[in-house]
């Protein structure tokens, strides 16, 4: 199976070659440093569920963070995605056309993180599988392709969230975070096509 | 309620081995995953009353009526024994219904029906604009739970109720404290261990 790295192979490689700073020290866009927004969240600027989030989790840092005089971190989000031709998603039950919703199809895909904040970068896998409906009510129709840029999309974010939601991870946990913080991710951006989403 | 908390999580370990990881190569074959399978076939063979559970409730809330309600079955993947995970072990449907205000970008109320033991829940899922963005740009949602529903969820809670009962007779609703009850020493669904609850192991791994 195709094996991609994230952006963070990038970011390791750039901490590795060009800059001498902390673990943890790169910047989100976008996203608050100080202070949590409305509910539950953990102030990471995802969907978080209440008793969800990682509570001792450090939130991303923001450009104004940073030391006066020190050299700045690596903007950790601009470096690439996850593209959707990983997931190639194949039907397991057939459509029957019945009702408003019908139909499931599923994909698997191994997929290599590695953390580049750590003193020596550390890398992981996890075997991550979706699936999602052939049609929805609210949705509609969801071909292969359309399954694979949602998943894509959704995965993108939520690595770079659950990463940075930790200093330092063990695979395992790092795996079930995943797969816990794509689901409202996903619930938010494509209301209505209930996934199921696995990761070990 | 019909069972106390012990005896709930005694039926948990029914289904989750102790201190072992999904991602552990025996967990697949232990015998408590094996019985996620057998009551998954056993919850496969019940599908279709729930789906015309679900077109009745449908049917209470004609959209010319009730614009924006929406009935969504969230299992369709107990259509058919050969698809799906084993983390759930209930039936799941939302009703997603119109934001109140311009700070909410989806409400739903979620029902929850558990197949392997006789209750169930229902709750309201709100989420809301935080007011920060993502790194692409796009507007952030925190996603709030509530089992105090306002005014305006509680007529569709009744008649979700009602129908639940009326398809599942003898299933009660689970308290909520009940349901969050960590079950100790078992990782369950997209919960660690310390983090699956009664409502992890024997309804959704969503919880």
């Amino acid at each position: 199976m195709k094996q991609h790295y994230l952006w963070l192979v990038a970011v390791a490689l750039a901490c590795l070659s060009a800059c001498n700073y902390s673990v943890g020290e790169c910047w989100v866009k976008g996203e608050g440093s100080a202070g949590a927004g409305a509910g539950s969240s953990t102030g990471s600027g995802y969907p978080v569920l209440p008793g969800g989030g990682d509570t001792g989790a450090a939130p991303p840092k923001q450009p104004q963070d940073a030391t006066p005089g020190s050299p700045p971190p690596p903007i950790c989000n601009s470096i690439g995605s996850y593209d959707a031709s990983l997931f190639r998603f194949k039907t397991i039950v057939a459509d029957d056309g019945n009702g408003e919703a019908g139909g499931y199809q599923a994909a698997s895909a191994n997929v290599k993180f590695v953390d580049g904040r750590q003193d020596l970068p550390v890398g992981w896998s996890c075997a991550l599988t979706v699936q999602m409906p052939l049609r929805t009510k609210l949705y509609g129709k969801i071909s292969p392709d359309d399954a694979a840029e949602m998943t894509a999309d959704v995965l993108t974010e939520a690595s770079s969230f659950t990463m940075h939601s930790r200093s330092s991870w063990i695979q395992a946990l790092f795996c079930i975070k995943l797969a816990e913080n794509m689901i409202p991710i996903f619930e938010e951006r494509y209301k209505g096509v209930g996934p199921r989403i696995n990761a070990r | 309620m019909k069972h106390s908390i012990e005896e709930l999580i005694a039926t948990a370990y029914e289904y989750y081995p102790q201190e072992i990881p999904s991602g552990d190569p025996r967990y697949d074959q232990t015998p408590e995953v094996l019985r996620q399978r057998e009551a998954r076939v056993r919850a496969v063979a019940r599908y279709e009353d729930w789906r015309s559970m679900l077109r009745r409730l449908t049917a209470r809330f004609p959209e010319e009526q009730f614009p924006g309600v929406i009935v969504q079955n969230n299992s369709l993947d107990l259509e058919d024994t050969t698809s799906g995970m084993l983390w759930d072990r209930c039936f799941v449907g939302f009703l997603w219904h119109p934001v109140h205000t311009s700070k909410e970008s989806h409400l739903s109320l979620l029902f929850l029906v558990s197949f392997v033991v006789p209750y169930y829940t229902i709750y309201s899922e709100r989420h809301v604009f935080n007011g920060r963005l993502t790194p692409k740009g796009k507007p952030s949602t925190t996603v709030e739970r509530s089992f105090n529903l306002s005014p305006d969820e509680l007529p569709f809670a009744t008649a979700i109720e009602e129908e639940i009962r009326t398809t599942f007779p003898g299933h009660e609703p689970i308290l909520p404290e009940v349901g969050l009850t960590v079950v100790p020493d078992v990782q369950a669904g997209n919960k660690w261990f310390g983090e699956s609850t009664i409502f992890t192991c024997l309804f959704a791994h969503r919880w």
